[in-house]
C-alpha cells in the first residue's frame, strides 16, 4: 500500500512541476482542507465505535508529558546539529521550533532571514511527509506514542492517513491531542528564538 | 486556530454519532474504500503542491538539504525523548504495582 501512496505522491509531483491541472493550483488548500474533513469525520465515526465496544484507549495527562517531550527532543537535536553544521545555535533552533507547522514557522523565520525560511519549510513539509509514511510502516514495531512524536505538530494529516491503512483509529484522537500541545508551543517558540 | 476548532468540532461530531447510531456497523468496507480514495486524493494534491511550488524545487539543492537535515533530527529526537519518558512511566508503574496495558500497536 505504501508503495501506492508513493506512486501518488511523486504522479502529483510531476503533475505539478508539469502544470498539468491548474485547477489545483487556484483550489489546492480547498481540495486538502475538504479532504481532511471528510476522512476526519469518517475516522472519528470509528473512534466512536471503539468507546462504544469499549476498545478506545484511555488517554490521561501522560499525554501532555509525551507532547513536551516530543517539543523538547526536536529542540535537542537541534542543538546537537549546532555542533555539526555551520550554523550557529540560534539559526538550527529558529528552523527546528516551527515542529512541522511550516505556515506559520516560514512566516516568522522570513522576516528573520528568507534563506532560513526556506530550510525552516524544507524541514516541517519534509517532517510532515516522511512521518506520513513512516508511521504507517512501523506501526507494528512502535507504540502509538512515539509514532505520533514523529509528525511533531503536522499530527492531523499524518494520523488520518496512518488510520486509513492500519485500520487503528484510535491514533487520530491521540494525534489530535498530542498535535495541539505541540502546536501551542509554535506562536511562542519561533519568535522568541528568532528574538534571542 | 479556525481550523483546529472545525477538526476538532468535526471530530466530537463523528465520536458521538459512531458512538451513538448503532445501524452504523464497526467495520465497514465502504468507509475504508471512501477512506483510501481520499488518501490518494490528499496525496497526490500535496505532490501537485510541491511540484508546482517553484522555491521549494531551487531550495531542495541548497538551504533544502539542511531542511532535510534538520527534519530528520527532530523526528529521531523526538521519537526518542518519548520512548524515555515512556520507559520511565513505565518504571514508575511497575514501582508503584500499577500494571497498564500497554501493548504494541498489532499486537492483539
Amino acid at each position: 500500500m505504501i508503495r501506492y501512496l508513493l506512486l501518488c505522491l511523486v504522479a502529483g509531483f510531476a503533475s505539478g512541476y508539469f502544470g498539468l491541472f491548474d485547477f489545483i493550483v487556484a483550489n489546492g488548500s480547498a481540495i486538502v482542507n475538504t479532504t481532511l474533513f471528510i476522512m476526519m469525520f469518517v475516522a472519528s465515526i470509528g473512534i466512536g465505535k471503539n468507546y462504544y465496544e469499549g476498545k478506545a484507549d484511555r488517554l490521561d495527562f501522560r499525554i501532555l508529558v509525551y507532547s513536551c517531550a516530543v517539543v523538547a527532543g526536536t529542540l535537542l537535536a537541534a542543538i546537537l546539529l549546532s555542533f555539526i553544521l555551520p550554523l550557529s545555535m540560534k539559526d538550527c533552533l529558529v528552523v527546528c521550533s516551527g515542529m512541522g507547522w511550516y505556515s506559520i514557522s516560514t512566516g516568522i523565520v522570513f522576516s528573520y532571514s528568507p534563506a532560513l525560511s526556506v530550510a525552516a519549510f524544507v524541514c516541517c513539509l519534509s517532517r510532515e511527509m516522511s512521518a506520513m509514511f513512516l508511521m504507517p510502516l512501523l506501526w507494528k514495531h512502535c507504540r502509538t506514542q512515539e509514532l505520533v512524536s514523529l509528525a511533531g505538530s503536522a499530527t492531523l494529516n499524518t494520523c488520518v492517513a496512518t488510520a486509513t491503512i492500519t485500520g487503528d483509529t484510535n491514533i487520530v484522537l491521540y494525534g489530535m491531542i498530542s498535535g495541539t500541545v505541540v502546536s501551542m508551543f509554535v506562536p511562542f517558540l519561533v519568535p522568541f528564538f528568532t528574538a534571542l | 486556530m479556525k481550523f483546529m476548532l472545525i477538526y476538532s468540532g468535526i471530530m466530537v461530531a463523528g465520536i458521538l454519532i459512531g458512538y451513538f447510531c448503532k445501524s452504523i456497523p464497526t467495520e465497514s468496507k465502504l468507509r475504508n474504500m471512501l477512506q483510501y480514495a481520499l488518501l490518494f486524493i490528499l496525496l497526490f494534491v500535496l505532490g501537485y503542491q510541491l511540484g508546482g511550488n517553484e522555491e521549494v524545487l531551487h531550495s531542495l539543492t541548497s538551504m533544502g538539504l539542511y531542511g532535510l537535515l534538520f527534519a530528520a533530527a527532530s523526528m529521531v529526537g523526538s521519537f526518542f525523548l518519548v520512548l524515555l519518558a515512556r520507559k520511565l512511566f513505565e518504571r514508575m508503574d511497575i514501582t508503584s504495582g500499577k500494571a497498564r496495558n500497554d501493548e504494541v500497536n498489532g499486537d492483539d
